[in-house]
């Protein structure tokens, strides 16, 4: 098994500019819940078709942003 | 727009680092600053983390419903979260491979591809589920990610683990090409979900 390792600081992610860990911080700010399904249809073990549907489901707050108290 | 949000909660007596307002409630307090984002907010509670508060982070537009949680008598509840995270740190670990940025010259191609990523990501799931069992540590849910998959772990504040104590507890299944990156420490955001 080979792996490559790299470490980096909160700080590091907060600041980077890389979709993948962008993904990473957005998640933990709760904006809400990625609901991922794919399908395939294969026959003869040659896949014919693929469906896939990403659904963001997340309460409208956090979207519209902070109310006042 | 610029406004007063909740960052979360720490036991009374705490210092807050400047700019960061600390109310007193129920015996606890309720730390606020003034945020346009939720990445401001993210970035200020990382801030109070950084300078060793034991803070139980709030998410984003939270001040209202706070304030009315501790007013409400949910203090015994929060009490026992803040005492569940003293000390504690939360990291996240990214497994993936890097994704094919060349076009597929077929649409038989391109469904072999979808089905390689899809297969990376399950792997990737159960490597970290396994990981987080063999380290005994506290795991969120693994989220899988196109060609990867992500866990956050709630480790030891002065115990957090090399990604060389990772590598060498990695599990049997044939990784290789994979990337894995440790982000943190974070305060413990993915474990305070009954306050989020």
């Amino acid at each position: 098994m080979s792996v490559e390792m790299r470490m980096m600081t909160a700080g590091e992610a907060l600041g980077t500019a890389q979709t993948r860990l962008v993904d990473v911080v957005d998640s933990l700010l709760g904006h809400g819940v990625v609901l991922r399904g794919e399908l395939w249809i294969s026959v003869a073990e040659v896949d014919l078709v693929f469906i896939g549907l990403d659904l963001v489901l997340a309460e409208p707050g956090k979207i519209m942003g902070s109310r006042k108290c | 727009m610029l406004g007063e949000v909740a960052l979360g909660w720490c036991e009374a007596g705490q210092v807050p680092p400047t700019g960061i307002a600390a109310k007193p409630l129920a015996g606890l307090a309720l730390l606020s600053a003034l945020a346009a984002t939720p990445h401001d907010v993210l970035t200020l509670q990382q801030l109070c983390f950084d300078q060793g508060l034991d803070l139980l982070p709030l998410s984003p537009a939270r001040l209202c419903p706070a304030i009315d949680a501790a007013e409400q008598g949910d203090v015994i509840a929060l009490t026992s979260q803040l005492k569940a995270i003293r000390g504690m740190a939360q990291i996240s670990l990214d497994l993936q491979w890097d994704e094919p940025t060349d076009l597929q010259s077929s649409g038989r191609d391109w469904l072999t591809s979808r089905r390689k990523r899809a297969t990376r990501s399950a792997m990737a799931a159960t490597w970290l589920i396994d990981l987080a069992r063999t380290l005994q540590l506290q795991a969120s849910p693994v989220e899988l990610r196109p060609g990867g998959a992500v866990i956050h772990l709630l480790v030891r504040r002065d115990a957090l683990p090399s990604t060389e104590t990772l590598a060498h507890r990695a599990g049997p299944l044939d990784l290789s090409g994979a990337r894995l990156t440790l982000i943190g420490p974070w305060p413990p955001i993915a474990f305070a979900a009954a306050f989020r």
